[in-house]
């Protein structure tokens, strides 16, 4: 049955926007994969993509023209997203995008239309939701933590932290990407981790045992309702939030 | 007494106050200061009770001189009393701050002494916080009846938000179970702030390097059902708060029986729907339009147990319905149960370009359930039938029933 050909790419932005470029001078059906994606039903042929800036460039400037940025910009929250139909997605609302302009967001009659709104508001959700459960562990002058989200939000909450905590030393790890923020107390960078995460952080220093009391001693037991807690603060992220691990 | 035995005590002591809220704020930040406040409020945890925790929410003391007969900490009530000091606070709220464990301080006490000497302890903590730690997060104090307005207006030149707990509806239930405050030490501390915010945001306009007073304005709690105020009296008085001193919230906390004071009513479990239909009441009068003379009336100055306040009002409004989805506008449409601002915005932006169907609307996640009774798509009605017994029985809130049929306060016949 298979006329649809599958092209993957090496997970960059810009290696997704080459693959978009690649799709379009394609004449049959396309599915866009990451490299490491599961992919379903590996009976297509697949195509590794080259990224290419240049064409990755062409296609980001033009699209960005029929736009405005304000799409731009949600195109890239639904690429940090980590559903393996997040790049074929992108690629349905890119030709979207030229048919209909700017208009295309109003068009939530399309399931792609209503998919790619669902999937950026999970990403951006997320990342306001890591913003309260991230959990700092004071290692010496440094604040540490650990994360891992289900999308790749960790530049998402960059702003956030260095203009709070801006005169800290800091580092958000996500353990799941193996990536990592630090912020030396005036700028910040992203590198990957290759070395195991810190495990030895069993010992509680007053503020962190006070945390725990406090969070122990502000419920009230005449209303306990675990379902409604869940739905707010789902158990995937308890093992990284030190009043719930 | 350590201090986390203290922190036991004064947390505990301080959670029946149901504020979380951590929004709002403008407050211009200080720099080289450590931390901001979100205008749009974080939360940092959730308690087993479902309540979001965003601040660190402590009585300074427990210690009290008054005598109010719901309040766990009235002087004759028998429990361990505790005590933190302005710098032990200070400290607590930066360490927990930097970690990331809330966005700032919720402050409040019991009457230490009298009510100035308590406010001017508070002032401390916050002094402290604001100008020897440079924190630039959010702090919401309470004002302690009776406080002279002097230090009222000290407090709030350096804090987000403050708020005076009205507790109780009226005069007469006040007098009957807080006999040491009176409604006018609470009133008069809040339209105190309030001409002051007013004042402030005029000065603004001209100085713009005036200090901000209460830049997240102010709110207030109430104790629902440990006096015999109805529904209808609450919501009354939660409009004219909105109206007269533009109050950012009221909020409704459903009475938790505490002692065994004659003048007490005897429950087993707090009035949690009760509580929560106010709620829903209250976004109604504050988002949606309503007025609390819409909701309820004398004849029925309760809230229906088997339906939200909304569709109560709709299903003794059909005649406003059905409403057509492609060509109503806005405020019309926010009337309609099982539709809200969200999926009001939604529909404006898809009818620009496309007409709807009923299909749609569920694809847009409108709750349809409910909604599909009281519309029409392109002309189609979408619900069955549309008639009042009909949508009266098919339209009862099953959560809610299952929720009162374990209380004891509801007969047999109210099902």
């Amino acid at each position: 049955m298979t006329k649809v050909k599958i092209l993957t790419y090496d997970g960059s932005f810009l290696g997704l926007f080459t693959a978009i470029y690649t799709a379009y001078y394609l004449k049959q059906e396309v599915e866009i994969f990451k490299v490491k994606d599961e992919i379903p039903g590996l009976i297509s042929p697949t195509v590794m993509i080259e990224t290419d800036e240049f064409k990755a460039n062409k296609v980001f400037r033009a699209l960005e023209q029929k736009v405005g940025k304000i799409i731009m910009d949600n195109i890239y929250f639904v690429f940090l997203s980590d559903f393996n139909y997040s790049s074929s997605l992108i690629y349905s609302y890119v030709r979207l995008c030229f048919k209909y302009g700017r208009e295309v967001a109003l068009h939530l009659e399309l399931p792609e239309v209503l998919t790619f709104e669902r999937t950026r508001n999970k990403v951006l959700g997320e990342a306001h939701r890591m913003t309260g459960f991230i959990r700092f562990k004071k290692l010496g002058e440094i604040l540490y933590a650990q994360i891992e989200p289900d999308h790749n939000i960790l530049e998402l909450v960059l702003d956030h932290f260095s203009s709070r905590l801006g005169s800290e030393k800091w580092i958000i790890h996500d353990k799941k990407r193996s990536i990592a923020l630090i912020y030396n107390g005036k700028e910040s960078r992203f590198v990957t981790v290759e070395n195991e995460p810190i495990s030895n952080l069993q010992n509680l220093d007053i503020y962190e045992s006070l945390w725990k009391k406090y969070y122990d001693s502000t419920s009230i037991k005449e209303r306990i309702n675990e379902r409604y807690k869940l739905r707010s603060m789902p158990k995937r992220y308890h093992k990284n939030m030190l009043e719930t691990e | 007494m350590d201090i986390v035995e203290k922190l036991a005590i004064l947390s505990d002591a301080a959670k029946y106050d149901v504020s979380c809220s951590s929004s709002g704020s403008t407050r211009t930040n200080k720099n080289n200061g450590i931390g901001n406040a979100e205008s749009s409020g974080i939360c940092h945890s959730f308690t087993t009770d479902g309540r979001c925790i965003s601040l660190l929410k402590i009585l300074m003391t427990n210690i009290c001189s008054y005598d109010c007969v719901y309040c766990i900490n009235r002087i004759s009530s028998d429990v361990r009393r505790a005590f933190l000091s302005p710098s032990e606070i200070a400290e607590l709220t930066i360490n927990f701050y930097k970690r990331n464990y809330i966005e700032g301080l919720f402050l409040s006490s019991a009457v230490y002494k009298n009510p100035d000497y308590t406010m001017e302890l508070i002032i401390e903590a916050v002094t402290l916080l604001r100008n020897a730690y440079n924190f630039n997060g959010y702090i919401h104090i309470k004002v302690i009846p009776g406080t002279k307005t002097e230090l009222i207006a000290r407090a709030g030149r350096l804090v987000d938000r403050m708020s005076v707990n009205m507790e109780l509806p009226s005069e007469k239930s006040l007098s009957l179970l807080a006999p040491q405050k009176t409604l006018h030490n609470i009133m008069s501390p809040m339209s105190f702030i309030h001409s002051n915010i007013i004042t402030n945001i005029e000065e603004k306009r001209i100085f713009k390097s005036t200090p901000d007073f209460v830049p997240a304005g102010q709110s207030t709690q109430l104790i629902i059902g440990a006096t015999n105020e109805d529904d209808l009296k609450i919501i009354r008085l939660t409009e004219n708060l909105y109206k007269s001193f533009k109050l950012k919230r009221v909020y409704y906390s459903a009475y938790i029986p505490v002692s065994t004071n004659p003048l007490l009513p005897v429950i087993d479990k707090p009035p949690l729907l009760r509580e929560h239909r106010l709620y829903q009441a209250d976004w109604l009068l504050r988002f949606y339009g309503f007025k609390a003379d819409e909701l309820l009336t004398e004849r029925k100055p309760f809230f229906d147990t088997n339906y939200d306040p909304k569709t109560d009002w709709a299903l003794n409004h059909l005649g406003f319905f059905p409403v057509e989805i492609n060509t109503a506008p806005p405020r019309t449409l926010l009337r309609i149960p099982g539709i809200g601002h969200r999926s009001v915005n939604k529909i404006l932006a898809l009818r620009r370009v496309h007409k709807i169907n009923s299909d749609n609307l569920k694809k847009l996640g409108i709750v349809m359930k409910r909604a599909r009774h009281f519309i029409t798509c392109d002309g189609r009605y979408c619900g069955d039938m549309f008639n009042d017994f009909y949508i009266r029985n098919i339209l009862v809130d099953q959560k809610a029933k299952a929720l009162t049929s374990t209380t004891r306060q509801l007969s047999f016949f109210d099902s």
